[in-house]
């Protein structure tokens, strides 16, 4: 659903993303992770098809990003860590806005389970300026989904939302993971990653440096076999394992 | 401590600055905008340093004790506004990182003031330069120029202190509750009875003013000279007086009281132990906020203005061209913000413009006819004024989602679409207001066709409304490529970022401007020569009939130049981008 191959973005002379290839299937949750600066943001917006990559090809249910960006970003929704609204147009106009932009013919009934799912159903006639970091996090997932897209990138998702909000939003991720999307979560919860995603990549200065199923990467550091994700992605990026939180 | 902590402070943050700026003008474009706003800044103080140019008339000058007096008169009001207003909260304002750091810190009120009074003395300082140039009078001022920055420096100074201190009793008195309402009603007791005081003089010399034709100044200094107006206006005439002496001895004499003014001020300030902390972060949110606002426009970004919700004003149905949907959003936009009172405001304009060519359009006293051309006047200043102003006016486009270029990216909305619908929203809103304005004129002239300028017919008029409604949308659409392409292309020229001011700021504002302006000149040369060759082919044959057939030609080629224009937008669109990580 998701293909990532070779994909390299140069900012002069910084390599912020080395030959980095990658997929993600329908149905699979991929954690992205990797300390600050290590590309996430690059990848992710490559992907989303903001900023073109200098070289390499990203494909979303199989349409090149590059030569038919319109279909890719069709089957696709990216929502970033700062949720970008527009501050003069409702909760409910904003999703009105989305169904035109993506063409979603029976909007009006998506809409109110979609609020309802999300807890936005007072807030219908509401102004961004008038909704708390919870709330605007919630309406830009909101405009995400309503299209029901087949691909799905989440940066940091949960930031601002409140621990029920934050079990919410997991059911909604895997629930749209077990309805078929192909979902890359990116995200500094190590603790969600490893409970959301089937499968893990972990970026550091713009290269890929461990990928695939949690114990598989698990087994790769042998010093620390067995021990969570934290202490994984620890070993991983500083080189050396360190000794596990008691 | 607290001297300690501002001087780090200042000298670091200025360091900082220097260190950031030097790097800038590095790069050609930064030098260049440098230089302009030096060049800029150099014309200015020459305009002003020249023989006896710029400054005040010098009749004002030639008389210090009325100068005196109409000054002391203005500051005494301010100074009442202040008091009577409940304070001017702004002046209790920090920066959030100062209120971050210090009200948090193991500081005393005293400490927080004398630090509010540290960092106010560079803009005092600059207040002083300023209004030393502004008021430079070449080689007539026998004062030295120390002397005079000395006395501009304790007027701005002690009016600072003042302002901060009416704003530390008079706005913290609802947060310090019934202490605070008696600390503030005493002081605020004499300023009214000041004020009485003034008003009561004045209204006395009323009768005299009345016959005064016009030469009212005498008796108003006569009539605020009196024992109890200079009572009143004591306190500021000691102030203010240094900057008024002609002689370096008269100015020392003045110097002393208004030091002792100053002196006064600073003891009060300091001294006034109230709770001011909540007041204070409340002010520094709104002036966070106004920053803000003020930064975004001076970007060429469009300020996004507080709205209220409404019912949804233009419905937008679920399918269609997705692009529509970008100019639904921007007409939402427009029309919650600026578009209904714009409206109305224009369709006003318009009746007045009627009664105004009414009440003084030329009338022939023998036939009672009015003059035909009344209107045309008008119609020509308007025109000017919205094709000038309302490209700036009207922002709903590209400059609206400068900051969410990266959300526009992530639609399935072809870039030529994308880039059309975001011109077209301002295009379609300053074109309604422009032909909402036309046709209150051309209905205007159904009841009252003697005031058609021009001496057109109804048929002609309807000719040139059609015409008008034809031309104005496609010259609009030029004129706010023009503009969109700019702050697009040009983000770093017409955004100085929040490092960026000064000098370089006001170059890169110029160059913006001069940027406009020539490829508006330059968009206008294609059409242009397509309406005159329309015109010098078909005028013989076809006469005022052949404008239609010319407008029409020269729409053609704007079309065509708005459509290369947006498709180079839109790679521009596509390409732009930064460095997050």
């Amino acid at each position: 659903m998701i293909e990532v191959r070779d994909l390299t973005k140069l900012y002069g002379e910084l390599v912020a993303v080395d030959h980095l290839s990658f997929e993600v299937a329908a149905g699979e949750v991929l954690g992205l992770v990797g300390p600050n600066g290590a590309g996430k943001t690059t990848t992710l917006r490559a992907l989303a098809g903001i900023g073109a990559p200098t070289s390499g090809s990203v494909h979303i249910a199989r349409y090149d990003m590059a030569k038919q960006p319109l279909q890719a970003k069709r089957a696709l929704a990216f929502i970033p860590d700062e949720p970008q609204l527009f501050d003069y147009l409702t909760v409910e106009e904003h999703l009105l806005f989305v169904a035109r932009l993506y063409g979603v013919a029976d909007a009006p009934a998506r809409i109110p389970p979609l609020l309802a799912e999300l807890e936005l159903e007072q807030k219908r006639t509401t102004l961004p300026g008038a909704l708390s970091r919870g709330m605007k996090q919630k309406l830009a997932i909101a405009c995400g989904l309503l299209h029901e897209p087949v691909a799905l990138i989440l940066d940091e998702p949960l930031t601002g939302l409140d621990p029920l909000a934050i079990r919410k939003m997991k059911a909604t991720i895997a629930a749209r993971a077990g309805g078929g999307a192909a979902v890359i979560l990116s995200s500094h919860l190590l603790h969600l990653v490893e409970e959301l995603c089937t499968k893990i990549l972990v970026l550091q200065n713009g290269r890929r440096i461990a990928y695939g199923g949690i114990a598989e990467i698990s087994a790769s550091v042998p010093q620390i076999a067995g021990q969570d994700l934290e202490d994984v992605f620890i070993a991983l990026t500083q080189g050396a394992p360190v000794p596990p939180t008691p | 401590m607290i001297v300690d902590a501002y001087w780090f402070l200042t000298a670091h943050t200025m360091r900082n600055r220097l260190v950031s700026q030097l790097k800038r003008v590095k790069e050609p474009r930064y030098a260049v905008a440098s230089l302009l706003g030096l060049l800029y800044v150099f014309s200015i103080y020459s305009q002003h340093s020249g023989g006896t140019g710029g400054g005040l008339p010098n009749d004002l000058f030639r008389s210090p004790a009325s100068l005196l007096l109409i000054a002391s008169t203005c500051v005494a009001m301010l100074v009442a506004g202040w008091w009577i207003f409940g304070g001017d909260r702004s002046a209790l304002a920090f920066t959030p990182a100062e209120v971050h750091f210090l009200f948090a810190a193991p500081l005393s009120r005293r400490s927080l003031i004398q630090f509010k009074l540290l960092r106010a003395q560079p803009q005092i300082i600059v207040s002083t330069l300023v209004w030393i140039v502004l008021l430079r009078r070449g080689g007539e001022s026998p004062l030295p120029m120390l002397c005079r920055a000395l006395a501009f420096y304790i007027v701005f100074a002690t009016l600072l202190m003042h302002r901060l201190g009416a704003s530390l009793v008079r706005s913290t008195a609802a947060e310090n509750g019934g202490s605070g309402a008696r600390r503030s009603a005493l002081p605020l007791a004499i300023v009214l009875a000041g004020l009485a005081g003034l008003a009561w003089s004045v209204l006395a010399a009323l009768p005299k003013l009345r016959h005064a034709n016009g030469d009212f100044l005498p008796i108003l200094r006569q009539a605020l000279s009196g024992t109890l107006p200079s009572v009143v206006l004591a306190p500021v005439r000691w102030t203010l007086a240094p900057t008024m002496s002609s002689t370096v001895p008269e100015w020392a004499v003045a110097m002393l009281p208004a030091l002792a003014m100053l002196a006064l001020h600073y003891l009060w300030v300091i001294r006034t132990q109230v709770a001011f902390e909540e007041t204070a972060m409340e002010a520094t949110t709104k002036r966070a906020e106004r920053l803000a606002v003020r930064r975004a426009r001076r970007s060429g970004a469009s300020v996004v203005e507080p709205v209220v919700a409404g019912s949804r004003a233009i419905p937008l149905a679920p399918t269609g061209e997705p692009a529509i949907a970008i100019v639904w959003k921007n007409s939402t936009y427009f029309w919650r913000t600026m578009g209904k009172r714009t409206l109305v405001l224009v369709v006003l304009i318009a009746i007045i413009s009627v009664v105004i060519a009414a009440m003084f359009g030329s009338r022939d006293e023998q036939t009672g006819q009015y003059g035909q051309s009344a209107l045309g006047p008008i119609l020509i200043m308007f025109t000017m004024l919205f094709t000038l102003m309302g490209p700036t006016y009207i922002r709903n486009d590209l400059r609206l989602d400068l900051q969410q270029l990266d959300l526009l990216r992530t639609f399935p909305v072809d870039p030529v679409r994308l880039v059309g619908a975001e011109i077209a929203s301002s295009v379609i809103a300053l074109s309604a207001l422009e032909l909402a304005f036309v046709a209150v004129l051309y209905l205007s002239l159904l009841f009252v066709p003697q005031w058609t300028p021009f001496s057109l017919s109804l048929g002609e008029r309807t000719l040139a409304l059609i015409a008008f409604a034809t031309a104005i949308p496609l010259l609009n659409a030029v004129t706010l490529t023009v503009q969109n392409g700019v702050a697009l292309l040009f983000p770093a020229w017409v955004r100085p970022g929040s490092t960026g001011g000064g000098i370089e700021s006001i170059g890169q504002n110029l160059l913006a401007m001069i940027a406009s302006f020539f490829l508006l000149a330059l968009s206008w040369i294609a059409p242009a020569f397509a309406v005159g060759a329309v015109l010098w082919t078909l005028w013989a044959m076809l006469g005022r009939w052949s404008i239609g057939l010319a407008v029409v030609a020269g729409g053609s080629v704007i079309v065509l130049e708005v459509w290369l224009v947006m498709t180079w937008l839109a790679g521009v669109l596509t390409k732009t981008e930064k460095i997050d990580e």
